[in-house]
């Protein structure tokens, strides 16, 4: 069973509410589940750690 | 739909059954050992190519598969095939595996008696895996696992992280308490590590280089001193062989005057022509010499020149050795030349720097301008100030040692440091990859037990609809299926039960109703998924069920029956039998379908109509012990014969408008005893083979007495008990069980099919090629 809307849409709102991932990686992630992909998380999170590392150091400078 | 089995099971040879799909449910009844189980089976074989109701079996180590070919019969022979709406599909045994052509976009279902209660009964992880399908969402459990994977090796990566942190801080640690200048920087750890590596890498490689340098020259200087020294006096040692040499040779020249080195050759020519010839007289004057002493005194003349030859040899060697000799001297000193000039380069960069006191170099290098300089002489000054050059040469190798040991220092407290910084940004990562990757997962978490009990609510709702469907008003609420809250892949089932909160159904509930609950969430699981192309198979599974829910069930299994493609209720109930035959259950969108008893030579067989009622009523005469048997078998076969009679003679029959038309035994008498000339016209003729008469029997006399006990049936036979008190219950079921019989034998063939067709124009007789029953008359007498 691929994943029903109505997940889709309380997991997306939720990543986005909780600030859990930007935008583009919890797009990626919504459209690995409507193709029943693997998702690579490593490569996700660390991805979303460098984003907020550079924000935050650009923040600080 | 059309199941076709050969060499299956209990089918020998081939067997066929028709569902009419038209109808959403059929009942299949049979007797134990009829063969139901097998039409299951076979579904299943050749829809899935599993061993059916074989799956969860023990055999002993058997093959499943093999013991599906029938015992008289090869594995080749095996063949079952499904037809529904023009599409078939196969499935035959090759080797150890099932091979299917054809496709059916329809799924089987069975729910057999065994597997009835097993969903309410079984631990909640193994409920789980039963349900699973049908309230997973596989990419949510497969990435909460994912991520869950990635946590735990995280947090190992994050301990290894650390690990390497403290092992790099230790070699700091050791690295100050063995370089460090203690009094210098006492316990301060930091400022050493600042003042290590405040100065510049490049500046250390390249003072590093500068020190190196210098000091590969000094030890050039000193290798090849020996070297160049020992030339001069190899070359003095040359040039007095040489002078030597000469003298010898001058001295020679000297006792020979003349151009005896010319007349050298003349005197060999002389010398050998004396050998050769004999003669005593000179060649030259002629005159008569004694050739012997005159051999003699040329022997003597060569042999003086020829130490001068070899003396001039000599000299010319010795010559050549001087020459050579200064050849190699010169090179020498080129290159020890070239040596000083680098030293003074590289000690004049190693000055100029002015980070080591370096002593001056010697005069004798210093002075040396030009290759030549390097005389003996001067080599003898430099062998006297080599002394002075000794501190240089130990500075320089200290300080070489020290940088080296800086630039070695720096590197490793640069590498530590650089450990430090990359495992603790790493660190970082993996802290917010964990933390992160935790919320995340709390997110699918939540969202895949949300989604599963959302299901399960619909479910529950839905089965719980159904059971009440049947059991009305028995007290049990709110009956739910739902995912343990914090264990994974646990399925619980409660409800309140009789007023008790979270009850287990298994504990409280009887056989039979937990039979029901079963069956009840068997259809709700399945209706979730697909239902129009699914077949459900109820094998045997309503077994349990009494009489007084048995309508109930009936009538929600015909209700659900519509969701399904078709519904297959498999029974040896005999009630339900009855009951469909008479009418009090339903038979709106119901087939009905009757498996005869099994044999080894016969296989599979289907009954149909009234010879199968026949059958069982000559059974129930015979045996004499149910006046209700006897009764209701009765009543059914006449239902049929009379419905025939009626119809082929286009009997008046009450009709009621708008509504399915159903009549009774009165209903079929009133019909015929109506219609004043037929009955007293019916008669049958019984023929041989040959087609001779071989009697004639009158129907009306039969058709009397039947008519006349037709209250006995009602009464003993029916549900209406009210005059059954008024009877002798036995015999009098007896009687009309008889007289039953007697109409049978009269109007049936020995098949005891009806004689239904008309081909001959003129009577009614039976089917097939041979003609044993003829019934007259053709019409009805007007």
């Amino acid at each position: 069973m691929t994943l029903p809307e109505p997940s889709t849409a309380r997991i997306r709102n939720a990543f986005t509410s909780e600030s859990l991932l930007d935008v583009d990686a919890s797009e990626e992630v919504i459209k690995a589940f409507a193709h029943n992909k693997e998702i690579n998380w490593n490569l996700i999170l660390t991805k979303q750690f460098e984003i907020e590392q550079k924000d935050s150091d650009e923040a600080g400078t | 739909m059309k199941l076709e089995l050969e060499a299956f099971r209990g089918v020998n040879e081939s067997f066929s059954i028709n569902f009419n799909t038209k109808q959403n449910l059929t009942v299949l009844y049979g007797e134990n050992g009829s063969g139901k189980t097998t039409i299951s089976d076979a579904f299943e074989f050749v829809i899935d190519g599993s061993s059916g109701s074989l799956e969860e079996k023990s055999l002993d180590g058997k093959s499943r598969l093999g013991q599906l070919v029938n015992a008289r019969c090869g594995a080749a022979d095996l063949r079952v095939s499904l037809t529904i709406q023009n599409k078939t599909r196969t499935a035959k045994i090759s080797g150890s595996k099932v091979v299917h052509s054809g496709v059916l976009e329809k799924q089987i279902k069975v729910l057999s008696r065994r597997n009835i209660t097993k969903l309410i009964e079984e631990t909640p992880a193994n409920r789980f895996k039963r349900i699973q399908d049908f309230v997973s969402i596989t990419a949510l459990d497969r990435e909460e696992t994912s991520l869950n994977s990635l946590i735990l090796t995280e947090k190992k990566n994050l301990e290894s992280q650390a690990k390497l942190i403290a092992q790099a801080r230790e070699v700091l640690v050791d690295l100050f308490s063995q370089y460090a200048d203690k009094e210098k920087y006492g316990d301060r750890r930091q400022e050493w590590q600042q003042d290590i590596l405040a100065e510049s890498g490049e500046s250390i490689a390249r003072n590093f280089n500068i020190l190196d340098d210098l000091d590969q020259q000094i030890k050039r200087l000193r290798d090849d001193f020996k070297r160049l020294a020992e030339s001069h006096t190899a070359l003095a040692k040359a040039a007095e062989t040489y002078e030597r040499e000469t003298k010898a040779l001058t001295k020679l020249i000297t006792e020979h005057n003349d151009d005896l080195a010319k007349a050298f050759e003349t005197l060999q020519h002389a010398q050998t022509y004396f050998k050769v010839s004999g003669s005593d007289v000179c060649p030259v004057c002629d005159s008569e010499v004694g050739h012997v002493t005159l051999a003699q005194k040329v022997d003597r003349k060569l042999a003086s020149l020829k130490a001068v030859k070899e003396q001039s040899q000599k000299t010319k060697d010795a010559k050549d050795a001087r020459q050579k000799a200064q050849t190699s001297r010169r090179t020498l000193q080129e290159s020890f030349f070239a040596i000083i000039t680098k030293l003074k380069g590289a000690y004049g960069a190693a000055a100029e720097t002015k980070k080591w006191e370096l002593p001056d170099l010697v005069p004798a290098l210093l002075y040396a301008d030009k290759p030549e300089d390097l005389s003996e002489e001067w080599f003898a000054e430099l062998r006297a100030q080599a002394a002075q050059l000794k501190p240089l040469s130990e500075i320089v190798e200290r300080e070489h040692a020290a940088l080296q040991n800086r630039r070695k220092l720096q590197s490793e407290v640069q590498a530590a440091l650089k450990r430090i910084r990359n495992s603790t940004h790493d660190g970082k990562r993996i802290e917010f990859v964990i933390k992160r990757g935790e919320a995340i997962k709390k997110v699918l978490h939540d969202e895949r037990v949300r989604h599963a009990n959302e299901t399960l609510q619909r479910i529950s709702g839905n089965f719980a609809e159904l059971y009440q469907a049947i059991h009305p008003g028995e007290e049990i609420e709110q009956i739910r299926l739902y995912l343990h809250p914090t264990k994974k892949s646990s399925a619980q089932f409660d409800g309140t039960l009789f007023g008790k909160e979270e009850a287990s159904p298994v504990a409280l509930l009887s056989e039979s109703h937990l039979d029901t609950l079963g069956l009840c969430l068997f259809l709700a699981l399945e209706k979730r998924e697909d239902p129009s192309n699914t077949i459900l198979f109820l094998d045997d599974a309503i077994a349990s069920v009494d009489e007084a829910h048995m309508e109930r069930l009936y009538e929600l299994l015909l209700d659900e029956a519509a969701h399904f493609h078709h519904v297959v209720i498999s029974s040896h109930y005999r009630n339900l039998r009855f009951k469909f035959r008479w009418g009090l259950l339903t038979q709106r969108s119901v087939e009905f379908l009757e498996l005869g008893a099994w044999s080894l030579d016969r296989g599979l067989t289907l009954t149909k109509g009234p010879s199968s009622e026949v059958k069982f009523l000559r059974r129930y005469v015979e045996e004499a012990e149910h006046p209700s048997a006897i009764a209701n078998t009765a009543g059914l076969v006449l239902e049929n014969i009379l419905d025939f009679l009626t119809g082929i003679y286009r009997c008046r029959l009450p009709r009621t408008p708008g509504a399915e038309q159903r009549w009774t035994l009165d209903d079929y008498r009133s019909g015929l005893t109506g219609e004043k000339k037929l009955l007293p016209s019916l008669r049958c003729e019984h023929l041989d083979k040959q087609g001779t008469v071989r009697r004639t029997v009158d129907l009306e006399p039969l058709l009397e007495d039947i008519f006349a006990r037709l209250q006995v049936r009602n009464a003993i036979g029916c549900h209406f008990k009210e005059l059954a008190g008024h009877f002798n219950e036995i015999s009098e079921a007896l009687a009309l069980g008889e007289a039953t019989l007697s109409l049978v034998e009269a109007l049936c063939d020995e098949e005891d099919t009806l004689p239904d067709r008309k081909k001959d124009g003129c009577s009614w007789h039976n089917r097939g090629s041979i003609v044993t029953r003829r019934l007259y008359p053709l019409l009805k007498p007007e």
